[in-house]
């Protein structure tokens, strides 16, 4: 990345190709920074870095893929600047999320009507939900779920193969669903299961 | 993937289709557009300062004037890049709707897009360039006021109903928040409604067009999908 001044062509390509995923990057980028001051930050560092390098997307390819490839990266870079580590989490490094005893998917035979319930739920109890799944999981169910990417191309944004991603998205809504379903039994909107893990 | 279970495809389903509603929840980009034009405007080119290397080679006398001249000039660029973009609030579009339509004195019929432009560029040299509307027709031109920043405007009809398209410089207006916004074939579209007037944003290639009417945010769109940037 060099500091040139971007040209006339460079921005004009920007503004019509990318610009019109700002939302679409502020929402990524809100789903997994930890604040809104973070979150628009990693959003214009993003926006910033693709109009630099906008010379290097290939007309006709996926410009929501390649915009979100460039937000991971510069999340992974903000990440290793504040001297935290990414630790990355095989599916078989995470096996609860609703308590130390209640495994993956323990509440899903329970779950009455799922439809229903699961749009009882405000947006912002989902949100809060999926920002406490493991970064992994959560940027797979982000890209696969929210912003509906095929699995080739969330693989070719995460770096993994077409596999993972399907494992990924299936374990992931299972832990979602466990977190809801915790919630909804505090609303008092299920009742609670005594031993969920048998 | 296969189910252990028939009721765990129907839960994924409903999981899946509940995280994808969150995609349609609108998102307030007002102040990442005001920031990100604001470092745009820091990455352009500084045309004085190839000005300056030049000036080396000048008679002492003229590389006197021409520095003061860059130094004001240093100052303008300093003034204008300490200066956020305004917010057009939408009480303000609806009275220019309003004067518009009401045929306010200063409106100039026109009878295409090129005598619209002539008639901007007479009142306003300095007026963002116009995109051209390829549906509907051109009535009348003029300018506004908006936020303390000129916005040319234009009367056309669709439909057979009156619309007013606003133009500003991106860089000088940027769409107030409550919205939500519309995404259609690659372009994203902030929606409006105010006291009876429907509103369609939209920020591209350095200009912010707002197109204002009693049409249908469908009809508005359609006549926004049709500017020729």
């Amino acid at each position: 990345m060099t500091n040139d001044p971007v040209s006339d062509e460079q921005q004009r390509r920007f503004t019509q190709l990318a610009w019109p995923y700002l939302a679409t990057v502020l929402r990524t980028a809100r789903y997994v920074a930890s604040s809104e001051a973070d979150a628009e930050d990693l959003a214009q560092d993003t926006m910033i870095k693709a109009m630099r390098a906008i010379d290097s997307f290939r007309d006709g390819t996926d410009m929501k893929a390649w915009l979100t490839t460039i937000l991971k990266r510069t999340f992974i870079d903000k990440l290793r600047a504040d001297q935290r580590r990414i630790q990355p989490q095989g599916l078989g490094d995470v096996d609860h999320v609703a308590g130390p005893n209640v495994p993956v998917g323990a509440f899903d035979d329970d779950w009455p009507e799922p439809e229903e319930l699961l749009n009882q739920f405000e947006d912002e109890a989902v949100i809060e939900a999926l920002k406490r799944l493991p970064e992994d999981i959560r940027w797979t169910l982000i890209l696969v779920d929210v912003e509906q990417m095929d699995q080739t191309s969330a693989a070719g944004v995460l770096e993994v193969p077409v596999g993972t991603i399907k494992s990924r998205a299936h374990y992931g809504r299972k832990m979602l669903r466990d977190l809801l379903y915790q919630m909804a039994q505090k609303r008092g909107w299920v009742t609670a299961v005594e031993n969920p893990s048998l | 993937m296969k189910y252990e279970n028939p009721n765990h495809e129907r839960l994924d389903e409903a999981t899946r289709r509940r995280l994808a509603r969150l995609a349609s929840k609108p998102v307030d980009t007002t102040r990442l557009e005001a920031r990100l034009n604001k470092a745009i405007e820091s990455q352009q080119p500084s045309n004085h300062l190839i000005q300056s290397t030049r000036l080396r080679w000048w008679r002492p006398v003229s590389r006197v004037a021409a520095m003061v001249a860059v130094v004001g000039l240093i100052g303008l660029l300093f003034t204008s890049m300490g200066s956020n973009p305004a917010i057009a609030s939408t009480t303000d579009l609806v009275r220019v709707h309003r004067e518009v339509m009401a045929g306010e004195p200063g409106l100039v019929p026109v009878a295409n897009f090129a005598q619209a432009t002539d008639a901007i560029q007479r009142m306003w040299p300095q007026a963002p360039k116009l995109p051209e509307p390829t549906v509907g027709q051109i009535k009348a031109s003029c300018l506004h006021n908006v936020a303390d920043h000129d916005v040319a405007c234009l009367k056309l009809e669709f439909n057979g109903e009156p619309i007013t398209m606003v133009v500003g410089h991106s860089r000088e207006i940027v769409c107030s928040a409550a919205h939500r916004q519309v995404s259609r074939d690659g372009r994203t579209y902030l929606v409006h409604d105010r006291d009876g007037v429907r509103m369609v944003m939209i920020s591209s290639q350095g200009r912010w067009v707002c197109l204002m009417g009693s049409l249908s945010i469908d009809e508005l769109i359609e006549v926004a999908d049709g500017l020729r940037f």
